[in-house]
């Protein structure tokens, strides 16, 4: 049983082909935008910032993406909004 | 006409001069009219990959120098029927030959050939954009590796600013052992990232490096899993719908292997 253990110890490691996935996602937006580290936390707190007067949202998951499609690269914002009522009724 | 295709990767060594090889074998064992342009002037390698190094006489620079007529460079294959290399020249050096010569020299050879295949050098400098100026279409090669993955971005980006449209990818060397381990980039991961079609996959597979000490282009070989691979690659190039071939991880052998598989049962 103890080697059983052991072999779901080390399973629960993050793949490493999931680490590279991540780390090529990161290194490309900054190669597809060619903008640094620092022009692209800037600029995705400032898109953030301004979110931030009209909705609640989660800041934890609000992520700015760089994917490339039909040839041409685009920038998504992804921000869940948290349910309105909820955010209405606590500036209430 | 025939069709100009470039095959490029932007990092070095992920198999660009063995996808164009094998292809225009391919290709020309389907029965088109092929010519595989080697156009890494001053490190070529075509050549040696096809097993035709001891047959050029005149090369690319030759033809763009006026030196020879296109026809006296090109170099024939004995074992393929309907196949060709155009040489790169292996003494000089790549601004030898200028983006309008080499359109010239595609359009000439599209005349004549059904398929021109170009062998692009690494990089993203005037070689790469001398390899791709005359092309109609690109295919990216690339491997599971961050790196390769990384320089293919960055080459297909190239392309769609050269007006190339959107290249086709081949996903080189897979290791499906490492892919179901979860210890290398699956073709979807690849896929995910860099958002082009998928032309293929190859298999890691040791005979092609048996295959290139012998100069002879894996695809000749009947029984390997490359070659089954590049196969069909080309029937796709032609038009032909081939689903993607399964690569299945091999059963771990060794001790250890056997002990790992008892423990993924049941999972």
């Amino acid at each position: 049983m103890s080697l059983l253990f052991v072999f779901r110890f080390f399973k629960k490691k993050v793949p490493s082909s999931k680490v590279a996935k991540d780390r090529l996602e990161i290194i490309l937006k900054h190669d597809r935008t060619e903008l640094s580290r620092s022009e692209m936390m800037e600029m995705t707190d400032r898109i953030l910032s301004v979110l931030k007067d009209y909705v609640n949202y989660d800041e934890e998951r609000a992520q700015v993406k760089v994917m490339r499609k039909d040839g041409e690269t685009f920038l998504y914002i992804s921000v869940p909004v948290v349910s309105k009522s909820i955010s209405r009724a606590w500036r209430r | 006409m025939g069709e100009v295709y470039v095959i490029t990767s932007g990092k070095g060594g992920v198999g660009k001069t063995t996808v164009t090889a094998n292809l225009g074998v391919g290709l020309a064992l389907r029965g088109a009219k092929v010519v595989t342009v080697d156009a890494d002037i001053g490190l070529r390698n075509l050549d040696v990959v096809l097993g035709l190094e001891n047959r050029i006489v005149f090369h690319l620079v030759d033809v763009v120098e006026g030196n020879c007529r296109l026809e006296q460079a090109l170099v024939r294959d004995k074992r393929v029927e309907n196949l060709f290399l155009l040489p790169a020249a292996q003494t000089r050096t790549k601004e030898a030959v200028s983006a309008d010569q080499m359109i010239d020299i595609c359009a000439k050879l599209k005349e004549r050939f059904d398929y021109v295949l170009i062998d692009s050098p690494a990089g993203i400098e005037a070689g790469f954009r001398n390899a791709a100026v005359g092309a109609d279409k690109a295919i990216v090669v690339t491997t599971p590796e961050v790196s390769a993955v990384r320089d293919a971005d960055r080459i297909i980006g190239l392309l769609e600013s050269m007006g190339k449209g959107m290249p086709q990818l081949i996903v080189n060397r897979i290791k499906p052992e490492m892919v179901e381990k979860g210890d290398m980039l699956s073709v979807n991961d690849v896929l995910d990232i860099l958002a082009i079609p998928l032309l293929g996959i190859v298999p890691e597979d040791e005979e092609v490096i048996v295959a290139t000490n012998r100069g002879e282009p894996i695809i000749l070989k009947e029984e390997s899993l490359a070659s089954q691979a590049f196969r069909n690659i080309v029937l796709r190039l032609k038009g032909e719908d081939v689903p993607l071939m399964k690569l299945t991880p091999k059963k771990s052998t060794g001790f250890w292997g056997k002990i790992k598989q008892i423990f993924r049962v049941g999972e």
